[in-house]
């Protein structure tokens, strides 16, 4: 009996608790709304403030409690989505409301949540002023607040911190996606950095860096060396590295490899193969395509299709014939279908 | 012979104890689990995700039989969802009415020789289009010969490195795919598949593929099942992944790594348990290879599914679910209780071969022959409302700790209307359903007796089991 | 531009999901002296290009119902909206997106996230040229 007992009152715990998360979530409801109609009521101000007529800006206006939670909401919304001297408004906003230097000591906080949440609203406050504290939470024992930090980091474009967000990937205390979107966001000032983890030891490393040069490469200052920089890597020890300098001087269009890619052509990694395809497609040139419809018409299929899509985008008549041929294979056959869309 | 019946009555005491004990400790786990997820969700930076083309590809298969009438709908939405790199499958399954040609009309959609992966073997593949205006969209026509054939079709077809499948009814949200992708960048090269919590829609609001508005159904039978599957995913599966033995990643929506499901051979066509066996599959695999890995379960990554109103379809759907189980284990017998498969062999396998598949047995039957007994005087009353006490009053303590869970990390269901009604079905989906629902089970042993075999048009109904501790 | 105050405003369609930059690009380019009608999803994008024919339509790619890029394709394809130039804003890296865009007959692109006065300086390049 007692048993039965315990086991009911248990369910009518479970009940009172279903009933107050009910109560809860009303208030938290009736919360919501008024916040959206603040949100609402805000926006003309927060608009004025981002994007002011006249060059003077508008005076920030002084609220108070939810209002300035939900203005500053707002604003950091728009920094999400706009760049340029509406950043640099945002910034001064919340440096003025003494926003930027409560979440900096936010950032020591004893509770876990607290330094999270300051890490990440830093980087949508676009105050540079942060960059010294955020480096710092790169340290922070917990995993996420080292990942906010870097994505902060990241989103105020701190070009001095790329090292710092390197390493942070190299030793592994934030997840190497998560530094890459960091250094992407930075961009091109981040490429001098990342010529020089060319060649550091860990093969993963040097394929993240050569696969970010791939993609910032093209606008940075040091352009113009990199075609030279990265055949070398074609003939790196590891796959991973050889693919993604393949994707890397494609993506810059660098016919400085062009030789060294069909070499790649015929590698012993599937994708390997596969990546030197693509490039050479984005590279171009007739030197290339005979090379190319050898893959398509007879490698594996990844490289293959990868082949047949480049030969489509340097040649598309020589793929339209050559689809026609009996021994033309599944993959151009494809590409010359696809061409027609 | 009553002393047999009595020793059976107390072994599926003992069984209720174990089950629900069970049940409160993952109950405890995904408490936790969900305490350190909830307020970490502001912090995901999906925007960012979103917009990096470090993100990997996914293509979303999506096995379509005689859905002339949602298919357009549906693949719209599909291609509308937020992620920065997707295509979209179809693969039809030798329908009988429109599907493909609705397709070629609205996606202005031209034939096209699609070279694809000869992986997995599959029925023949009559023809594939390609979308003019939209280059992430193909569709395969295939032979009839099942959702698992055409899944298999679609997996040799994907372009991506990781591939999503879903049903051609069901509704992603618009961010589920970002979400589901998630774990990909925090535990680069680990994570092997992914699944995501399922919901019913029936009742809810829903336009252009989306569901607008979150109500519960009118049908008793379907709101039984949404707090069903609540239960079902909120309790098990987040508990399930926080002690890493997630055993099932549901067909109805999970992402899982092209290039390993083309190793294994795809989806077994000869089950009706396919995902089940597909998870367990790859669970095998790898830690026959003693690979690490991770298999997970994103709470957030949310799809919405219709679920059957009427006893009959609902009845045919578990019993279905059963043989499923029974093939799956059959298959994978040796893992169970087999400590080179490590939790998975210890704990996820032993519990569904013993708290799934012969529940019936002592929930159902034990209930019985307990009451019977009583009937007889072969017990006393203090004995039975223990009975019942841990066999349907902890029923529903577990049922309420699902919906507090709920209410506390999601708050799905806005009405207040719709959570009290939930509460008070708590009361009827333990005391009723729960029976019914292992009467269903019971006749799925004589399906398994039986041999039988159901293909084609019945085999795609019902894909979103909650299966993982519903019992 | 003309005398008559009517004739000499010209109508801009912007369209996105997100309310807040929907409502900064309509309010700048109000600013700048142009008559914005709003729209939501791609759907309401078209119906507004379709009844307004606006001088310019300013469609974000990623709308629910109908993408900016189907939105683009339906107005190139339809008589009476065929030359209304398109600004598309996309959110993605890729090039090929904004190859996309062009193939679908957009006649410019701006990078989300955007400046307001870039945004604001091409639409002004495009209605100034015509």
């Amino acid at each position: 009996m007692t048993l039965m007992a315990g086991i009911i009152a248990l369910a009518l715990v479970g009940v009172a608790l279903v009933l107050v998360s009910l109560v809860v979530r009303s208030s938290m409801g009736a919360r919501d709304k008024r916040r959206a109609e603040a949100t609402e009521r805000l926006r003309p101000l927060a608009m004025e403030l981002v994007d002011p007529d006249d060059d003077q800006g508008a005076p920030a206006p002084v609220l108070a409690g939810m209002e300035a939670e939900v203005f500053g909401d707002l604003l950091v919304h728009y920094s999400r989505q706009l760049r340029g001297e509406a950043e640099d408004r945002i910034a001064a906003y919340f440096e003025a409301a003494g926003e930027v230097d409560a979440q900096r000591r936010r950032l020591t906080a004893r509770s876990e949540r607290a330094r999270v949440d300051a890490a990440f609203r830093l980087g949508d406050m676009a105050s540079a002023a942060a960059v010294p504290d955020l480096l710092r939470a790169m340290e922070d024992p917990s995993l996420d607040v080292r990942a906010a930090a870097a994505r902060s980091l990241g989103r105020l474009r701190a070009a001095e911190t790329v090292e710092a967000l390197i390493s942070a990937a190299v030793t592994e205390r934030v997840a190497d996606p998560v530094v890459g979107i960091a250094l992407l966001e930075i961009g091109p000032p981040a490429v001098p950095r990342l010529i020089t983890l060319l060649d550091d030891p860990d093969p993963h490393h040097r394929a993240a860096a050569v696969r970010l040069i791939g993609l910032l490469g093209s606008a940075a200052a040091e352009a113009d060396e990199l075609p030279a920089l990265l055949p070398a890597l074609l003939r790196d020890m590891s796959a991973d590295v050889r693919a993604a300098a393949a994707d890397a001087l494609g993506r810059l269009g660098a016919s400085a490899g062009r030789d060294a890619l069909i070499q790649l052509l015929h590698d012993r990694v599937a994708f390997v193969r596969a990546a030197a395809a693509r490039a050479l497609g984005q590279i171009g040139g007739q030197t290339v395509t005979e090379a190319l419809l050898e893959v398509a018409r007879a490698d594996e299929f990844d490289p293959a299709a990868d082949a047949a899509q480049a030969l489509a985008r340097i040649d598309p008549a020589l793929v339209l014939t050559a689809a026609e041929a009996p021994d033309a294979g599944p993959h151009l056959r494809e590409a010359a279908d696809r061409l027609e869309l | 012979m009553e002393t047999i019946l009595v020793g059976f009555s107390a072994m599926s005491f003992v069984y209720f104890v174990l089950l629900n004990g069970f049940y409160l400790a993952l109950t405890a786990l995904a408490w936790v689990d969900l305490r350190r997820k909830v307020w970490r969700r502001r912090y995901l930076g999906l925007d960012d995700v979103f917009a990096s083309p470090l993100t990997p590809g996914i293509s979303v298969i999506v096995p379509a039989y005689n859905e002339e009438v949602v298919i357009v709908e549906s693949v719209r939405s599909l291609l509308a969802l937020r992620y920065p790199r997707h295509e979209v499958v179809v693969v039809n399954d030798g329908s009988a009415d429109a599907t493909v040609q609705t397709l070629i009309e609205a996606f202005d959609m031209v034939p096209v020789r699609q070279a694809m992966r000869e992986g997995i073997p599959t029925a023949e593949i009559r023809a594939t289009y390609a979308s003019r205006p939209h280059p992430g969209l193909l569709v395969l026509d295939k032979a009839n010969a099942g959702r698992s054939d055409a899944l298999n079709a679609g997996f040799n077809a994907a372009r991506h490195p990781y591939v999503c499948m879903i049903d051609a009814d069901s509704l992603l949200e618009p961010d589920a795919l970002l979400r589901i992708a998630k774990p990909l960048l925090d535990q680069p090269g680990s994570v092997v598949a992914a699944g995501g919590t399922i919901r019913a829609a029936n009742g809810c609001l829903i336009d252009h593929g989306q569901v607008l508005d979150v109500r519960l159904p009118r049908s008793r039978l379907a709101t039984i099942q949404s707090l069903e599957y609540i239960r079902a995913f909120l309790i098990a599966r987040v508990g399930w992944g926080r002690v890493h033995a997630l055993g099932l990643i549901s067909g109805a929506f999970g992402i899982f790594d092209r290039s390993l499901l083309q190793t294994v051979g795809g989806l077994w066509t000869d089950t009706v348990g396919e995902d089940l066996e597909l998870t367990l599959r790859l669970h095998r695999y790898l830690r026959d290879r003693g690979e690490p890995y991770e298999v997970v379960f994103v709470d957030d990554a949310v799809c919405w599914t219709e679920v059957p109103e009427d006893l009959t379809t609902l009845g045919r759907q578990r019993r279905r679910w059963q043989r499923g189980l029974w093939e799956a284990l059959l298959r994978h017998r040796a893992m169970i209780g087999n400590p080179r498969y490590g939790v998975i062999g210890l704990l996820t396998m032993i519990y569904f071969a013993v708290f799934e598949f012969l529940s019936p047995i002592f929930a159902l039957l034990g209930l019985l022959v307990t009451l019977g007994l009583w009937l007889t005087g072969g017990v006393g009353s203090g004995y039975l409302a223990s009975f019942v006490a841990v066999s349907l009053l902890l029923g529903i303590v577990l049922s309420t700790a699902a919906l507090v869970l709920e209410e506390v990390s999601f708050g799905t269901y806005k009405r207040r209307r719709d959570v009290l009604r939930l509460l008070a079905y708590t009361l009827l989906e333990n005391v009723g359903y729960r029976q019914l629902h292992h009467v269903w089970r019971l006749l799925g042993f004589v399906d398994i007796a039986r041999g039988k075999t159901e293909w084609g048009a019945q085999k795609r109904q019902g894909l979103a089991r909650p299966v993982g501790g519903a019992d | 531009m003309s005398t008559d105050p009517a004739a000499a405003v010209p109508v801009i369609v912007a369209a996105d999901d997100d309310q807040d930059i929907l409502r900064l690009i309509a309010f700048r380019l109000e600013r700048s002296g142009y008559r914005v009608v709003i729209a939501h999803d791609g759907e309401e994008a078209l119906n507004a290009v379709r009844e307004h024919v606006p001088a310019l339509a300013v469609l974000d790619v990623r709308m629910p119902k109908m993408d900016g890029y189907e939105v683009t394709r339906a107005i190139r394809a339809d008589e009476a909206t065929r030359d209304i130039p398109v600004i598309l804003l996309t959110a993605r890296v890729q090039d090929a997106d904004v190859q996309r865009g062009f193939e679908a007959g957009a006649d410019d692109y701006v990078r989300k996230p955007f400046s307001p006065q870039e945004l604001r300086s091409r639409v002004q390049a495009i209605l100034g040229r015509r």
